[in-house]
């Protein structure tokens, strides 16, 4: 169904709502999404997830820092969590599945809820184990959940370490998952030596290296 | 293969630096932590919580080595346990440091709350300063210990998302927390100062959280400089010549407001691989600088990349008018090959030598 211009306004104020950090807008124009029965499906994609994405331009161009991000991303989940309740039970907007987690060992986990905030802002579902995850939990939950994508990252030169063990366990009970590796001491000449699919340099580009990946795996 | 002859002792080469004499050849500052525990066959986790061992460990893996006599104490999750947080100690298979399992603070609401420990009664790695400090008193040689700057340090209090999210939704919350982080550290500076002098000691102060990729230069300016240059001020004024500030990751951007804050005469800068030794050396003329072989090379490369590596960094840190020493960008890897951490030195010998 075709939007009215104030229908159009609303998702694209989403969107600018998310960019410019503003909690209480985004808590008005969720309601109004509701109150004037626009798609919650098009608001989350055309102006959530196209607000987080401008974001992550936003940081690749220098622009944004972290701090702007975690803000952003706190609006993005407070938006989402108005607006999920009311998806249609079929609305495919979690279609491709991703676990993330830092390696055991580390703790370091900014960088992770960043990726996690960019997935889930484009219409991923995330399994989030958080920090310091041990290598069979990375191989339990893939067995249980059979992600499409499974994230690891390590900030540290030895817990960078976990990392091909952990690849190298993920494979013996699925050896198609993509694997994607990021984090400071890693880079894409060691994820190819790790036998990772990917690598990404920041979470902004890690969403569009999954993607590229799920495609070329299809 | 035997290196050529030292023409100066080690203890030696590093006090004409310190007084901007000239040296025979370039030090090799190690930045070796957990990895000297495991050279002598000792847990990594004890360098941390195990002065004597950490001792023991760090001047033999010194002496085999021949590396600088500048030994580092300390950790980047500084003030997290010292403030009332929970710390566990890197004792899994994967672990390189302390990790902080609960923050001292966790809301807004706590940071009025929060009481700035009194150092002669703290707990925390204080005590282990304290023990460190003696036991090295009796070695030659100099050692560091761990300051932090004090935005890393209320990164440790808050963790670093909530530092981040504070930073732009309470700012004034965040400027709370550093102003009782750096209160903290000034006294901490004082009082080892009293108790060890100031002729063998160098205040090291790292700051991993200011780096680029987390906060905008704008921000560190804000942040982090004012709070960073006040505990310098307070460290010289307490009698210390010399600060070694490390750097820590892509600060780039932030040089031009690093080059403001006092370092000590000369004071050392620890360079991040991130970070060209051009541009260390363009802010900071007047001081030695560090620098800067990847550590992830030094792990995962092969002997032939760190040499290239170090042999580059060489190359570029000899230009630096006050002094060099190479070392690695970060923390030397517990687990690095010690094939590899020879092979600096081994760069040293060929290319490392003043005329």
């Amino acid at each position: 169904m075709q939007m009215t211009d104030e229908q159009k306004e609303i998702v694209k104020g989403l969107s600018t709502a998310v960019i410019d950090m503003d909690e209480d807008a985004i808590e008005t124009l969720c309601n109004q999404v509701i109150e004037k029965e626009i798609d919650p499906n098009t608001a989350i994609i055309e102006g959530l997830t196209a607000g987080m994405n401008q974001v992550g331009e936003l940081y690749k161009t220098g622009e944004y820092f972290i701090p702007e991000l975690v803000v952003c991303a706190d609006v993005l989940y407070q938006g989402l969590d108005i607006l999920k309740p009311h998806l249609k039970a079929n609305s495919a907007v979690e279609n491709r599945k991703i676990i993330l987690g830092v390696v055991e060992g580390d703790i370091h986990d900014v960088g992770k809820n960043i990726v996690k905030a960019m997935f889930v802002a484009n219409g991923w579902e995330v399994n989030d184990l958080g920090n310091d995850v041990t290598l069979s939990r990375f191989v339990e939950e893939q067995r249980n959940w059979k992600a499409d994508v499974i994230g690891m990252s390590a900030l540290m030169t030895t817990s960078m370490l976990a990392i091909p063990k952990a690849i190298s366990m993920i494979r013996q009970v699925d050896e198609d998952v993509i694997i994607m590796i990021g984090g400071a001491p890693l880079n894409s000449h060691l994820a190819k030596e790790y036998k990772a699919d990917g690598y990404a340099e920041n979470g902004v580009l890690a969403v569009e290296a999954a993607e590229q990946l799920v495609r070329a795996a299809v | 293969m035997q290196f050529k002859k030292d023409r100066m002792g080690s203890v030696e080469r590093i006090k004409a630096m310190l007084n901007r004499q000239p040296v025979d050849r370039v030090p090799f500052f190690s930045f070796a932590q957990g990895f000297s525990t495991l050279n002598v066959g000792y847990p990594i986790a004890d360098y941390y919580r195990d002065p004597e061992r950490s001792v023991y460990a760090l001047k033999k893996t010194e002496e085999q080595y021949n590396y600088a006599p500048i030994t580092l104490y300390g950790y980047a999750a500084f003030c997290a346990w010292e403030f009332g947080g929970e710390l566990k100690w890197p004792e899994g298979e994967f672990s390189q440091a302390p990790a902080t399992t609960r923050y001292p603070v966790n809301s807004l609401e706590e940071i009025d709350s929060l009481e700035i420990p009194k150092i002669e009664e703290a707990g925390g790695f204080i005590p282990l300063f304290t023990q460190f400090s003696e036991i090295h008193e009796k070695y030659p040689g100099y050692y560091l210990i761990g300051i932090e700057a004090p935005f890393v340090g209320s990164g440790n209090i808050c963790g670093v998302t909530n530092l981040t999210r504070w930073i732009i939704k309470a700012p004034e919350a965040v400027h709370k927390i550093l102003r009782k982080v750096t209160d903290f550290k000034i006294e901490l500076v004082r009082y080892l100062a009293k108790k060890f002098g100031t002729e063998k000691m160098l205040p090291w102060v790292g700051d991993a959280t200011a780096s680029n990729v987390i906060i905008s230069p704008k921000m560190f300016q804000e942040f982090a400089m004012p709070y960073t240059k006040e505990l310098h001020e307070n460290i010289l004024d307490a009698g210390y010549k010399h600060i070694v500030a490390h750097i820590c990751g892509e600060q780039t951007k932030n040089y031009p407001y690093w080059a403001q804050i006092p370092m000590g005469d000369p004071g050392l800068i620890s360079v991040s691989h991130e970070v060209d030794l051009n541009t260390a050396i363009k802010y900071f003329p007047n001081d030695i600088i560090l620098g800067n072989i990847n550590p992830s090379v030094i792990q995962a490369g092969t002997a032939d990349e760190v040499y290239g590596l170090a042999v580059e960094c060489l190359k570029k840190g000899m230009k630096a008018p006050a002094g060099f020493m190479l070392a690695p960008g970060c923390e030397l890897p517990a687990k690095a090959p010690p094939y590899n951490v020879w092979t600096c030195m081994k760069a040293i010998d060929d290319f490392g030598w003043y005329e």
